[in-house]
């Protein structure tokens, strides 16, 4: 028995769903993000898997694509985080009500 | 066979960090956890023998990421401070969707007919840099518009009024 593409898909599975977890139930606009960031992660190990066991590079290109992306969102996102704390003091997602109408 | 006590190691750490991330209530705790995942999402990249992503993957997330987000913990004061715990009920609702959501998405994957169980193969860097500059040269050109618009978007919200 060796590791087989199942292995990593059903990691990627498991690390997918926590990330998702991670992003119902955070209350707070920074863990968020880093919950999301797991989410990420957890895509670019399935994309290079998928792309070894496959033999197809383009995968590994794709993966490359998502950690930028992942670089970016977290870049923007914090960003708008340390925004939002300098009007509101406060990162707490329950009071943040600034875009209710 | 030590590769796959490698694997199985690599995995408990990456679960185990990633359970820390979501779940801790000191954020640098959870800056911690995503570090540690993202170096044995890098070690298993490794044993798929994809090693300049798994270089990559170690320079953006341990590198700039966790960095951006122990300034961001800095910066909005909770450094010392805990976050607070979510709902019970967030907690239900949240943990049964994604739990819904892992238990269909690994009952397909282990009814899909996937590929033999090859050794994958080292991917030469030359070959990406050629594939990146070719075949995949559009989105390629689209990332860096992305990077430059996030470059100017970033520094523009965070800066905030002039005095």
């Amino acid at each position: 028995m060796s590791i087989s593409l199942t292995h990593y898909l059903v990691l990627s599975t498991v690390l997918f769903a926590l990330g998702l977890y991670g992003v119902f139930t955070r209350r707070n606009a920074v863990a968020l993000l880093l919950a999301v960031e797991l989410i990420m992660l957890a895509v670019a190990l399935n994309f290079t898997a998928g792309a070894q066991f496959w033999g197809k590079p383009g995968g590994l290109i794709f993966a490359i694509f998502i950690i930028t992306i992942a670089a970016a969102e977290a870049a923007v996102g914090l960003a708008l985080v340390i925004a939002i704390y300098r009007n509101q003091k406060d990162v707490d997602l329950d009071r943040l009500t600034i875009l209710r109408w | 066979m030590a590769t796959i006590i490698g694997f199985y190691l690599l995995a408990l750490l990456a679960i185990g960090a990633g359970i820390m991330l979501v779940n801790s209530r000191n954020l640098l705790h959870a800056l911690l956890g995503l570090a540690v995942a993202s170096l044995a999402v890098a070690g298993l990249m490794l044993g798929l023998r994809a090693e300049f992503l798994a270089l990559v993957l170690v320079l953006i997330y341990v590198g700039a990421v966790v960095v951006l987000g122990v300034f961001a913990v800095m910066l909005t004061g909770h450094f010392e401070k805990s976050v607070l715990p979510p709902s019970n009920e967030l907690k239900i609702l949240g943990g049964g969707t994604a739990l819904a959501l892992l238990v269909l998405v690994t009952g397909v994957i282990l009814i899909q007919p996937l590929p033999p169980d090859a050794v994958p193969a080292q991917v030469p860097i030359q070959k990406l840099g050629v594939l990146l500059m070719t075949d995949y040269v559009l989105p390629f050109e689209l990332v860096s518009v992305l990077l430059l618009a996030v470059l100017v978007g970033a520094i523009v919200i965070a800066r905030g009024k002039e005095d």
